[in-house]
């Protein structure tokens, strides 16, 4: 089990790499975006994977429109 | 490829890439305003030196609800960040019921009467902060209560104030602030007005719908075809007018 330390350290990489994340989102770089979601999509609020979602889809609109 | 089904497929890449842009710029308020809670936790139950003195504590609280929490966004406020505030708030009244014959009370403090003011800052600010998301801080703790149908003050404002021209200067320096407020070189005034079709959506608000108008206008003069966004606030229109 992760000590209480461990699991704040963890928490707060997440927090951080999440605003790094939405950070990108909010600059227009979201195939960067994309690329750190990978890591942390499954520690995601469900609000948040709302947000992937439309990401994923807009990437699949840009395949289709080339 | 069917030109409607190409258009159709543009149109919904624009709309995702501005909710996505929108969303994320109201995250990173909320990470700040999260950010700024978390010092106010820090000045509320820290024990570092600079607070020794509970009057040295208040002088920060005063300052960080006067110009720190004053500044944060209202909307970006979530029910976990009202309870971070709720339990700030709790331990602010409780200081100020410290019993006047303990010992520690005659060391730290000297000044009870602005120490309640603050409380009584820190307490209305729970309160507009937790209203928006439904709750009502009581004496026993933040209550779920059934939020406002309608929003409240604008109508009743509106209906008090009979000044055309001063309500009409209110609107243009709430047209300049929000230009302010949404100012970034890669968004296009539809993306503002967009933005503000979604204020007229969730608030009903008249200042938006005003500013909408013009900044539609002031396309059209310049040769865009703005009539889909016309359409739409036309609609809003009717359905506030109802």
């Amino acid at each position: 089990m992760l000590k209480n330390s461990e699991s704040s350290e963890i928490k707060l990489q997440f927090d951080e790499r999440l605003r790094v994340f939405y950070s990108l989102i909010a600059a227009g770089q979201f195939d960067n975006a994309w690329r750190i979601a990978a890591d942390i999509r499954d520690q995601m609020e469900p609000a948040d994977q709302v947000v992937m979602a439309a990401l994923a889809l807009r990437r699949e609109l840009q395949k289709f429109l080339g | 490829m069917p030109s409607s089904r190409l258009l159709n497929a543009i149109e919904l890449e624009r709309q995702l890439t501005e909710f996505l842009v929108h969303y994320a710029e109201k995250r990173l308020r909320r990470f700040e305003a999260i950010f700024e809670l978390q010092r106010l936790e820090e000045i509320t139950f820290g024990n570092s030196r600079q607070y020794w003195r509970l009057d040295d504590r208040f002088r920060a609280l005063k300052h960080w609800f006067n110009h720190v929490g004053a500044k944060l966004d209202e909307s970006c406020f979530n029910r976990e960040m009202i309870f971070m505030l709720s339990r700030c708030v709790e331990k602010i009244g409780s200081y100020c019921r410290v019993n006047d014959h303990a010992q520690h009370a005659k060391q730290t403090w000297f000044d009870l009467g602005q120490a309640q003011k603050v409380a009584l800052l820190a307490n209305s600010f729970l309160q507009s902060r937790s209203r928006n998301l439904g709750y009502e801080y009581t004496p026993l703790g933040l209550k779920l209560v059934r939020p406002p149908e309608s929003p409240v003050g604008v109508e009743t404002v509106d209906r008090l104030d009979s000044d055309m021209k001063q309500k009409f200067r209110q609107n243009l320096a709430y047209q300049e602030q929000m230009m302010d407020f949404l100012d970034d070189p890669r968004r296009h005034l539809f993306g503002i007005v967009s933005y503000l079709f979604g204020e007229i959506e969730k608030n009903g608000d008249r200042r938006a719908e005003h500013m909408a108008a013009s900044i539609l206008y002031f396309l059209k003069i310049h040769g865009y075809k703005v009539e889909p966004y016309v359409e739409k606030l036309r609609k809003f229109r009717n359905k506030t007018a109802v």
